[in-house]
């Protein structure tokens, strides 16, 4: 099993596309998932959210 | 179900129950509310003209010279400068108007009433594409055709309006929606549409031919026709679910090509606004990049109400202006679902199954995921003076939902 990863990965790659695209450059089978943290991190957003949620 | 939730359910409730039709041409001075003798109406959120934009000056002059008030550029000038016109949104006075949006008060308009909940939403008539007012030209043709429109158009849409009692807006939309149309940039079904359903009245008038001919075939010649029915449409729908509680359901996007600005239902009387963004044009011959404005105009009430931008997948074409596929059109319409509470149970797209327009954009799921509402849109000139230079894709601008996301919290939280 350890072997067969090793010899052709299965990659799911969340967050950053630039990864993704090296391992798809150099013919690995990769699949991007397009994340990103809620409110881009902006901390002020995210607590405003979180206290509108509670309501 | 949290306040929220049961606030935003009862808005697009409202929204969806909403049946806009058309009942009539009248002076915007004698029905839209607040219209006063010396004052112009604009698209976009408030702004004085110092920080008017090139197309929103140009299409003051113009209006300015069509009313009398000045009789040449500089005129007009003057006295916007010395705060002799006093300026005031469409949005703030239940109507509506495509890029600069300037109505003025001897304009004719239409009416178009929600018959569910009774409220009325206006927009004057539109004036095709190019040297038109509304993208900020106002030489002698311009002024010519808007007071021909006067003369001929109105007094004969009133009489087919008497004649064709109330016209179903909504029904329109629907079917043009599986023509070809997303209702923003695309009207030719919704124009052809409303032709149609006129034209027997037309002829029930009894007006001499050459009239007849004239309005018929400007008015079919004209493939945004619709669209100053369509604004109005959207505005009385979203009008039904602004002003409720606890809502963070957006009731208007607009921009008046200097502030781009946003109201939220929960949020009555309150503009939350960002710089307006350049689109991605696609230019009219003789036009280059650099000649564009920023983005300007009403109509983006289309969008906030699951069309233009959010019924991609409608109309590939209008994506393919900025050399886009039919898959990039769909995949428009997916990503709005991302931001919206629902989807739309009248407003379809084949293409999706049938599946609903995405409806109710709500700030917070904006804020939090990212995703900027979606946009088609005319391109004006970024100068006074010159007009339409082409069509374009364009983004709503973040920071327009964070200070509405703030504002709400302030109240509610």
């Amino acid at each position: 099993m350890t072997v067969e990863l090793l010899r052709k990965p299965k990659i799911i790659n969340v967050g950053t596309r630039n990864f993704h695209d090296s391992l798809i450059a150099q013919g690995a089978d990769s699949v991007h998932v397009d994340w990103k943290p809620p409110a881009g991190g902006d901390q002020e957003m995210i607590k405003l959210l979180d206290k509108l949620d509670k309501l | 179900m949290g306040k929220i939730e049961k606030a935003n359910e009862e808005a697009v409730k409202k929204i969806l129950e909403a049946k806009p039709v058309a009942i009539g041409v009248k002076k915007a001075k004698d029905v839209i509310p607040g219209m006063k003798e010396r004052m112009l109406l604009h698209a976009g959120p408030p702004i004085e003209w110092k920080r008017m934009s090139g197309p929103t000056r140009g299409a003051v002059i113009g209006a300015t010279i069509f009313e009398g008030w000045a009789d040449k550029e500089a005129g007009a000038v003057k006295l916007a400068e010395r705060g002799e016109i006093e300026f005031a949104p469409c949005h703030d006075h239940d109507a509506v108007g495509p890029m600069a949006g300037v109505i003025s008060p001897s304009m004719s308009v239409y009416i178009v009433e929600n018959q569910t909940h009774g409220n009325k939403a206006y927009c004057n008539f539109n004036e095709g594409l190019g040297k038109v007012l509304r993208y900020g030209a106002y030489s002698d043709e311009v002024i010519e055709n808007l007071k021909w429109m006067e003369k001929e158009m109105s007094p004969l849409l009133t009489e087919v309006f008497k004649r064709s009692g109330p016209i179903d807006l909504k029904e329109i939309i629907s079917k043009a929606l599986h023509m070809g149309d997303e209702c923003h940039c695309r009207n030719v079904a919704t124009s052809l549409l409303f032709l149609k359903t006129m034209t027997p009245h037309v002829i029930e008038t009894g007006f001499d031919g050459e009239i007849i001919s004239r309005v018929m075939k400007f008015m079919g010649d004209n493939v945004l026709t619709f669209l100053n029915l369509l604004m109005p449409a959207c505005k009385a729908m979203l009008d039904a679910g602004h002003g409720i509680e606890y809502s963070t359901i957006v009731t208007a996007l607009t921009r008046n090509g200097t502030d781009f600005g946003i109201r939220v239902s929960g949020l009555p009387g309150q503009w939350f606004t960002a710089p307006a963004p350049t689109p991605e044009t696609l230019f009219f011959p003789g036009f280059k990049k650099g000649d564009e404005g920023r983005d300007i105009g009403d109509s983006a009430i289309a969008e906030t109400m699951g069309l233009g931008g959010f019924a991609s997948a409608n109309s590939p074409a209008v994506v393919q202006v900025v050399g886009g596929t039919p898959q990039d059109a769909a995949n428009y319409s997916r990503e709005m679902r991302e931001i919206t509470v629902t989807k739309h149970t009248s407003f379809t797209m084949p293409f999706m199954n049938f599946e609903g327009t995405p409806l109710g954009i709500d700030i917070r799921k904006v804020v939090e995921t990212g995703i900027l509402p979606f946009i088609n849109t005319g391109v004006a000139h970024k100068d006074p003076g010159v007009g339409g230079v082409g069509f374009g894709l364009v983004r709503a601008p973040m920071d327009c939902f964070k200070k509405a996301l703030k504002a709400f919290a302030e109240k509610y939280g």
